[in-house]
């Protein structure tokens, strides 16, 4: 499967299991050419692992949650950079993922982003909080050209897949044993 | 850093159909100038006062047969309709159940009440509750002439206002017949004199006034 069915410039909603969605969003952070970012992965250091096996490289950061165990990377030399984050708060989430997009002249910006920890943001914070976290993300993704995966569960509610897709250009469904289904979603609102 | 009061997702939707409530569009407008004043109104109301990127609330208009003409947080929506009428009662109710299927609250905007008809808005405000849309709760506001917030209650008022206006006309009947029977008694001794031809003039004549008492009433009602 070719990894450029997902345009630059654009974001998509990743629907899977949670390795379904590590290995399909891994893959494409992997393809970075400035740098990547992974928000809130379950595993950072494995995540680290993989994205190296990948072939990933460009510079990668990780969006670690601050009070999460095990959330320690090593960094071993490689260039890797992490952020740690109250993930219980949606502003310090969001303000650390913009931090990688509009990087500050010592790390290049990001043109791949996986923001792994939805389902948990999910979990802490109201459907209208997430949906302003994507809206402001995916904006600010459109504007530096990169692209940006959204990783969501398969057991979410229909309605808020549907919620948090509006804003989005991609769906991508995840099923074992067959090929990602891609879905161009019918557009972003008139004007905001 | 995250407000409890700002996650409430009910509180930003009674915002919004307050907001909505003391609103109305310009009387040229229509249609698209129409949905575009509700965002400008939502935008500049609910982020007047937002200090950072993280409170705004992001109101866009939506395009498309399956969208709502406005969304606030993606998760409101807003639907603005036209004149409600008998006819379109069925197209109508089957938009707010799309609706119903892809957002978790629903404000129903009523343009233009002036010439509506208040039976059908009335049938599609007491169908359409938010149970049998699948939404957390539902609203309706119009432009200009406030009509009732519930299902419930809209249902409720033609019920109270025939039931007093039967009970007046039963009052005033009875007050009428009784300073009046003798009277009434001393007609019915001339009446019976009278040839049968025109007994039965005045008889014709009285249902005659009876019928367009009852299509009044209904006209009334």
């Amino acid at each position: 499967m070719e990894l450029e069915e997902l345009d630059a410039g654009s974001t998509a909603l990743v629907v899977g299991s949670e390795a379904e969605r590590r290995a399909f969003c891994l893959r494409r952070l992997a393809a970075a050419e400035r740098a990547a970012a992974a928000v809130l992965p379950s595993d950072p250091a494995g995540t680290v692992d993989a994205y190296d096996r990948a072939g990933g490289g460009a510079p990668l950061t990780v969006v670690l949650d601050g009070a999460a165990e095990g959330g320690t990377v090593a960094t071993d030399g490689r260039d890797v950079r992490t952020v740690e984050v109250d993930a219980a708060s949606l502003p310090a989430v969001g303000e650390a993922t913009l931090g990688t997009i509009e990087a500050d002249g010592s790390t290049a910006p990001v043109d791949r982003l996986w923001l792994a920890g939805l389902p948990g943001l999910l979990e802490r914070a109201s459907v209208q909080q997430v949906y302003r976290l994507l809206y402001i993300l995916s904006e600010h993704v459109r504007r530096v050209d990169g692209l940006a995966l959204y990783a969501l569960d398969r057991s979410v509610e229909p309605k808020t897949a549907r919620i948090l897709r509006q804003p989005l250009d991609y769906e991508v469904s995840l099923e074992t044993g067959a090929d990602p289904a891609i879905r161009t979603l019918p557009g972003r609102a008139g004007d905001a | 850093m995250t407000d409890p009061g700002d996650g409430d997702p009910e509180s930003k939707f009674r915002d919004v159909t307050a907001l909505l409530d003391d609103w109305s569009p310009d009387p040229d407008d229509r249609g698209i100038e129409v949905s575009r004043g509700v965002r400008e109104m939502l935008d500049g109301e609910l982020n007047g006062g937002a200090s950072s990127r993280w409170d705004r609330d992001i109101v866009e208009r939506r395009r498309g047969a399956l969208a709502a003409d406005v969304t606030v947080n993606g998760e409101i929506a807003v639907a603005i309709l036209g004149t409600a009428r008998m006819a379109a009662v069925s197209s109508i109710r089957s938009r707010l159940a799309l609706l119903g299927d892809r957002y978790n609250y629903l404000v129903v905007y009523w343009r233009d009440t002036a010439d509506d008809d208040g039976d059908a808005r009335r049938v599609i405000e007491r169908r359409a509750t938010a149970r049998s849309l699948g939404v957390d709760e539902v609203s309706f506001v119009s432009a200009g002439t406030p009509v009732p917030d519930g299902p419930g209650d809209s249902g409720s008022f033609p019920t109270a206002g025939i039931a007093a206006g039967a009970l007046a006309t039963a009052g005033a009947l009875g007050l009428a017949l009784f300073l009046s029977a003798t009277g009434v008694a001393r007609g019915v001794d001339v009446v019976r004199g009278f040839p049968p031809l025109a007994r039965a003039f005045l008889l014709g004549s009285g249902f005659l006034f009876l019928f367009a008492l009852g299509i009044a009433v209904l006209l009334v009602r």
